[in-house]
């Protein structure tokens, strides 16, 4: 992985993870999430896939060379690629033999 | 920081995800999962409810659309940590290089600084819209980010 994809790679990552928590905290959902005695373990749950997702996210913008100098996906195309990584994740984990 | 241990200062939720921002379905199933998940379980749906809705979407692209802006500015100071080993003189390589990419200085040599700098130049260079609150949730994460880089 290049310093460029690290660097973009991190700020995805900070936003997803920084949203999904801040929903979480909300209080809508505080009362059954802060509740929980392993809340804790979800924190790091979320960080765990969150990387796993944002890594897979990044290297499909590389493959399609949205990564490369003077060359931005437009933002329906980045939304699509989005949600089919997000699509893609979570039907293997499904998939997998638990 | 958004988050502390003590609770977030930051956007509200609806703010966030919008008023339907997440589908009946997804809401109803994160809220079961909340209740009764694994931790895997909940972290999953939790992702998969709010991370796809279109304010975090939004959000997410205006962040890619400025970490792309911003990287010859962050090369500087990672270029410079990598050459003196300090964390101050890296941020004041970046803040220097933000004259040649933003076109003005960062207001002082702060990560934070830095951030509101190149946050402004990519929305003057590129067009780049963002809510106040996709503002604050790409600042923080460009903060973030060049502070675990030059650490």
């Amino acid at each position: 992985m290049t310093a460029e994809e690290e660097w973009v790679q991190r700020v995805l990552r900070s936003i997803v993870r920084d949203s999904v928590q801040t929903a979480l905290r909300s209080q809508e959902y505080s009362s059954k999430f802060l509740t929980r005695i392993d809340s804790k373990s979800i924190d790091l749950e979320i960080d765990r896939i969150t990387d796993e997702i944002t890594a897979r996210f990044v290297q499909k913008l590389k493959a399609r060379g949205y990564l490369g100098a003077n060359s931005n996906v437009p933002e329906q195309e980045f939304t699509d690629l989005f949600r089919s990584t997000m699509d893609e994740y979570f039907a293997n984990i499904e998939a997998s033999p638990s | 920081m958004i988050f502390s241990a003590e609770g977030r200062h930051g956007p509200q939720v609806r703010e966030i995800i919008g008023p339907r921002g997440i589908s009946k379905d997804d809401k109803g199933r994160l809220e079961d999962t909340l209740r009764t998940g694994s931790a895997s379980a909940v972290a999953g749906a939790a992702i998969a409810a709010v991370a796809t809705a279109h304010p975090v979407t939004a959000a997410l692209y205006a962040a890619y659309v400025v970490a792309r802006y911003a990287y010859p500015i962050v090369k500087a100071g990672i270029e410079e940590k990598a050459k003196t080993g300090d964390s101050d003189k890296a941020v004041e390589a970046m803040a220097k290089e933000t004259v040649n990419q933003a076109g003005k200085a960062a207001v002082d040599a702060t990560v934070s600084a830095v951030s509101g700098a190149v946050i402004d130049g990519a929305a003057k260079s590129t067009g780049i819209q963002m809510s106040e609150p996709a503002k604050t949730f790409v600042s923080t994460a460009v903060s973030e980010a060049i502070g675990d880089l030059i650490q």
